[in-house]
């Protein structure tokens, strides 16, 4: 799983997640290692995994950097606290707000955008 | 007091019976930041000296495996702010009053400087740092300070820790390694700038 997160952060290409439903844990680390987020409003995000005994690492080492530590801490010892899509644009996880039926196709006009270089 | 503090949570890291901490402050407000009255450091030795007691608490607070949370009312001032930088769990009432009023008496909040760089990042850091300005709970949140706004954040903060200590001693403990890794080195960094700030300070004073 870190391969797949270092593939993202290594990628030459931008590369942009297109966020809905739930996204918990490594879905999480998937959003950080992304160049860009987006996200509907009432997409769920969290970090349960403090309740396993074994929590997984990589979102604490990327998170600080995007949403800040005090905000990390936060939702790593919570692990019931839920961010809204338009929580996590407040925090700066989400570049932009779409409603579902247009969410896939904002990705790749943003992709698109972001490539043009 | 902070070396009462700081005592106490040595005390409770050792403890497994505590599974997380509460910090809420009675009366008027939580923290109105330092008492300056009387502040004088004559030499580099007296002001290293008095850096020990909140460097040291912040850093046992940091390394505490076990969640903090932090019930905020009234006004958290200074070093009332600078704590909330460290929590893990922070809960405020709507009307208080934050704000890193240290350069009201020409000194530096260095924890707000080291540590809180990747919470409240560089730029706001040096705009609060700067101007010691007074800000609301709303602007707060706005900040990353706080992590919820409550009409009654003690019961809120409480029922947080509670939540908090049901989860297994390791994973906390790993969660909090992790993001504390850097403290010492942050605070050393504030070891080596502050005795000179104190030391003018009493002048100014």
């Amino acid at each position: 799983m870190t391969r797949v997160l270092e593939a993202i952060e290594s990628a030459p290409r931008p590369v942009v997640a297109a966020v809905e439903g739930e996204v918990l844990g490594f879905g999480f680390a998937l959003v950080l290692a992304c160049d860009l987020a987006i996200a509907t409003p009432a997409a769920v995000l969290g970090l349960p995994d403090v309740g396993r005994r074994t929590a997984a690492t990589q979102e604490l080492d990327l998170a600080p950097e995007v949403i800040g530590r005090g905000w990390t801490r936060h939702l790593a010892l919570r692990g019931l606290r839920r961010l809204s899509g338009e929580e996590a644009h407040r925090l700066g996880l989400i570049v932009e707000l779409h409603p579902q039926e247009t969410l896939r196709p904002a990705a790749v006009a943003l992709a698109r955008e972001a490539s043009r270089g | 007091m902070l070396h009462a503090m700081r005592g106490f949570v040595e005390e409770i890291a050792e403890n497994d019976d505590v599974r997380a901490l509460v910090l809420a402050g009675e009366g008027k407000g939580f923290c109105a930041g330092e008492d300056v009255r009387g502040f004088e450091f004559p030499d580099i030795e007296t002001a290293e000296r008095f850096l020990d007691g909140p460097l040291g608490l912040f850093t046992a607070l940091e390394l505490l495996p076990k969640p903090v949370c932090v019930a905020v009312h009234g006004f958290a001032f200074g070093f009332g702010s600078e704590v909330l930088l460290v929590a893990d769990s922070v809960h405020a009432a709507p009307g208080t009053l934050f704000g890193f009023a240290e350069i009201d008496h020409g000194l530096v909040p260095s924890v707000l400087m080291t540590r809180g760089l990747d919470v409240v990042f560089r730029r706001r850091a040096v705009d609060l740092a700067l101007t010691g300005r007074r800000f609301d709970a709303a602007e707060a949140l706005a900040l990353r300070l706080v992590h919820e706004v409550n009409d009654d954040p003690r019961t809120a903060a409480e029922s947080a820790a509670r939540e908090m200590s049901r989860w297994p001693a390791e994973p906390v403990a790993l969660v909090q390694g992790t993001l504390g890794s850097r403290v010492v080195d942050d605070h050393a960094r504030a070891r080596e700038f502050m005795p000179e700030v104190l030391t003018q300070v009493a002048v100014a004073i």
